[in-house]
């Protein structure tokens, strides 16, 4: 898998939103100001992946005050997410989605690795502050994108960038801060990512609803071994044991059943 | 911090390791205590960049000044034996603790049941369920939420090695309890909360009664992608509970493709596997404990994705990894633990598996010997009747079968596969004395179906040439099915010839007076044709077919006329010196010029233009 394939654009119709990116082969994440105009129920939200197939998803939770939405695939996607991480000051980081071909990637050093930021939306995150390499004056068209930690030998996810630092003397001039939410406080963000919620598929598997699916499937089990009997795979006694067995079991589902 | 400590700091950053121990020795008793969660932290620096002799110089060092029995000599002795467990040393850390334990009873040391869990965790892992089981029991009734979750965690991993179905499921649900409960005092950002909940899904995931949902398994999948991703975010990408979590995660992604039987999701599957064991050698060094198992994983995962891609080659070099993961774990872990059962297991089936593809008598007595050996310690370290024991000496038995029926005074020996096919289906070991559950059964008998109606030697492809050209044979015949079915359709008349024609199968259908409406414009129906015979074929065989189809000999005469066509114009590139462009072509027309020009002296080629312009260029080499 090419390392950039886990980051998607965005459509909303003909038009282009920004970038999002896998956090799992379900959830995508992207800064909520890029479905500003995207109500709750949209339905019409494709995102393309780098090989250009394109994919249906829906608005799982958006957060304003943090600016960060999450979105859920239909179905699971091509790709492999690429590995969260924490990053430590003065790492590099990079981000490998941009607006256009024709733009810059953006890469830079790591100030702070864990600043306390208060976003437009007036939630404080835990956050990265970056510096980038080159000034550009607006990054707006890279928001949503991931961060990522920009190792030697290896690339991890860090972070989804959010927002660039206002200058404050001279507001008309971008500064070359950026600010990007950690993965970490994005998994705190969210209710899907709680481990209280993600343990509560521990409550089984599905059971069957009914006596008659344990009678049909039983049945079905005995066919193939009369089928296998006459084809000399199985033996007499061996088909008489597993009847044996399969007429236990299904007096014991069967009861069960009736229990709850 | 004291100067001593701090100058113990800077050396230990510029690698002065030798002037560390040097400088730890000279430390007071007040440094110590002083500076003492400081110099463990050191300590667990100089373990975790391979270092950890020094450490443990350091915290010998440490013992030294303290009183030896008093509680801050227990907390520092419960750190050295985690931090030797920490590198794999198990043996070593487990005869410090349990030397810890004694002292920490006698003093009533609040670290009793932290102790006790860890020797239950160290035991498993050593691959000592007796000591594990005997230290679970020793803690089941402590207070402690943290030590609770570690004990039930090794209480479930217990009874999944021993494949003991009601202990697993009482296990996993009062683990599940433990961990709610301890992650409801913890928060979600606690290491030991996230690592007891990537626990319970990688348990939840092995339950048979899991994988008979696909809908739960990919709830479980899902829910331990988040769990992954959660705890790396946390801890790093690198920490060790994020390396082992990924790796069950691949390997969980990869059942599940190879239960679906996708050679395209194994495949990716197969890339997460890899990438996660060189991610735990990278982050535990190769000789670790760790990632010794993920490399066993991986190798059998590699063997099994050549079984459903039908590729010997594969299978060969997955085998050779698989013996060297059997030596290795051995090696590393001690011949009786559990993983290095497994891997000696899989590598003794695995040839069992060669052998019967091969055919061939050696190999069936050699596999006959490593069957025997790994069923032999099987029995001894998890006993006569678990399935892993049975299923090593069901294979046993076939291999004795086939040997006794291939003996040289029987004539027709040749019969060997045939045998094998009806003796494999005929046993069902599986189902031993142990009940059974009318969806086991079902998962047993679906696992099979189909199976017999396909000879072994297709189970992993061509070997040799023989069962080469029955591959191809075979391929012959499925297409032969699917176009006669396809004239029916379509209510043409004509005769399909089936051969083999070097390393393809070759389909001919002629003898029909429709038949050019199957040709169509320059072959192009003809073309579309093929290509749906060649997917129907891969369908069937799980094999990318290369077979070639030609309707009324009209591929036979066009091929004729390219290559007088090809004559032509090589002639007149060498004449004139120029570059002659012909007219765009299909792939098989391109073939064709290509196949010819190979046989011409002073003339080269190259392709321009794209789909369907894509043309060939021949130019003089000179």
């Amino acid at each position: 898998m090419p390392e950039d394939a886990y980051w998607v654009r965005l459509h909303h119709g003909e038009r282009l939103l920004g970038v999002a990116f896998l956090l799992t082969r379900r959830y995508l994440l992207t800064a909520e100001h890029c479905l500003r105009e995207v109500s709750d129920a949209e339905i019409g939200l494709l995102v393309e992946f780098a090989d250009g197939s394109m994919n249906v998803v829906h608005v799982h939770e958006r957060l304003k005050d943090a600016d960060l939405a999450l979105l859920r695939l239909v179905g699971a996607a091509p790709v492999e997410p690429l590995s969260s991480d924490r990053c430590e000051a003065d790492d590099r980081w990079r981000v490998p989605s941009r607006p256009s071909m024709t733009d810059p990637l953006l890469r830079g050093v790591v100030d702070e690795a864990d600043v306390a930021y208060e976003c437009e939306g007036g939630d404080v995150l835990e956050a990265l502050q970056l510096r980038t390499d080159v000034e550009l004056g607006d990054y707006s068209g890279y928001s949503g994108g991931p961060v990522e930690r920009d190792h030697a030998v290896k690339r991890t996810l860090a972070g989804v960038l959010l927002e660039q630092y206002p200058d404050r003397q001279h507001p008309a001039r971008a500064s070359s801060t950026l600010f990007a939410a950690t993965i970490a406080e994005v998994m705190r963000r969210f209710d899907c990512f709680d481990l209280s919620n993600v343990a509560k598929v521990m409550s089984g598997p599905a059971r069957k609803t009914s006596v008659e699916d344990v009678l049909t499937e039983a049945t079905a089990v005995l066919e193939t071994a009369a089928k296998w009997q006459a084809q000399d795979l199985m033996s007499p006694a061996e088909v008489s044991a597993l009847r044996l067995r399969v007429a236990r079991s299904v007096v014991d589902q069967t009861v069960a059943r009736r229990r709850t | 911090m004291t100067d001593r400590v701090a100058a113990l700091a800077e050396f230990i950053a510029r690698g002065r390791y030798g002037i560390v121990i040097a400088l730890a020795s000279s430390l007071t008793e007040q440094d110590i205590c002083d500076g003492l969660d400081r110099l463990l932290d050191y300590a667990t620096r100089l373990s975790t960049i391979g270092r950890y002799d020094r450490a443990a110089q350091l915290i010998t060092t440490i013992l030294r000044a303290v009183d030896s029995t008093g509680g801050e000599a227990i907390r520092i002795r419960n750190y050295q034996a985690v931090l030797a467990g920490g590198v794999g040393r198990y043996a070593e850390a487990l005869a410090m603790l349990e030397d810890t334990h004694i002292d920490a009873g006698r003093a009533n040391s609040p670290l009793l049941s932290t102790i006790q869990a860890n020797l239950a965790v160290l035991s498993l892992l050593a691959g000592d369920l007796a000591k594990a089981q005997k230290w679970v029991d020793i803690a089941r009734d402590s207070e402690d939420p943290a030590a609770t979750v570690v004990v039930t965690a090794v209480g479930t991993a217990i009874a999944r090695t021993r494949s003991d179905r009601n202990a697993l499921a009482l296990s996993t649900s009062v683990q599940t309890s433990a961990v709610l409960d301890y992650l409801a005092r913890a928060g979600d950002d606690n290491p030991l909360a996230l690592a007891g909940v990537a626990g319970l899904l990688a348990t939840e995931f092995e339950l048979p009664a899991s994988r008979r949902s696909p809908e739960h398994t990919d709830a479980v999948i899902d829910a331990s992608e988040i769990a992954v991703q959660r705890t790396a975010a946390i801890l790093g990408h690198d920490h060790p509970q994020a390396v082992v979590a990924s790796v069950n995660l691949a390997l969980a992604v990869f059942e599940v493709a190879r239960d679906e039987d996708s050679v395209e999701a194994m495949r990716r599957a197969m890339e997460m596997v890899h990438n996660s064991t060189m991610r735990a050698s990278r982050v535990f060094g190769y000789d670790h404990p760790q990632p010794v198992i993920a490399h066993s994983n991986l190798a059998s995962a590699q063997f099994e994705l050549a079984r459903t891609e039908r590729s010997a080659q594969a299978a060969a070099m997955a085998f050779g990894q698989m013996q060297l993961a059997a030596e290795q774990t051995a090696r590393v872990l001690g011949a009786d633990h559990p993983q290095s059962l497994v891997a000696l297991s899989n590598y003794a089936s695995a040839e069992f598996e060669l052998a019967q593809i091969n055919g061939s008598r050696d190999q069936v007595e050699h596999a006959l010997e490593s069957l025997t050996a790994a069923s032999a310690r099987s029995a001894a370290i998890l006993g006569n009747q678990h399935p892993s024991t049975l299923l090593l000496r069901h294979e046993m038995w076939i291999c004795e079968a086939l040997i006794a029926d291939n003996e040289p005074d029987e004539p027709g020996g040749g019969s060997l596969q045939t045998k094998l096919r009806t003796q494999t289906k005929s046993d069902t070991p599986a189902f031993g004395d142990e009940y059974i559950s009318v969806d086991d059964a079902a998962a047993v008998l679906n696992d099979n179906a189909g199976v017999p109606d396909e000879p072994l030697s297709q189970r992993l492809g061509p070997v040799d040439g023989s069962t080469v050209n029955d591959h191809l044979v075979r391929e012959g015949d499925i297409a032969g099915d699917y176009l006669a079915r396809f004239l029916d359709l379509v209510d043409y008349d004509g005769n399909i010839d089936l051969d083999v024609d070097g390393d393809r199968a070759v389909v001919r259908i002629d003898g029909g007076d429709d038949l050019e409406k199957l040709i169509g414009s320059r072959g192009q129906v003809l073309e579309a044709l093929e290509n749906l015979t060649r997917l129907a074929v891969e369908q069937e065989t799980g094999v990318r077919s290369n077979l070639s189809l030609d309707i009324a000999d009209w591929r036979a005469d066009r091929r004729i006329e390219i290559r007088e066509l090809v004559m032509d114009r090589a002639k007149l590139a060498l004449d004139t010196g120029k570059r002659v462009r012909l007219w765009p072509m299909t792939p098989f027309e391109r073939e064709v010029v290509q196949d010819k020009l190979a046989e011409l002296v002073g003339v080269d080629s190259e392709f321009e233009g794209k789909e369907p312009l894509r043309s060939v260029v021949i130019f003089p080499t000179t």
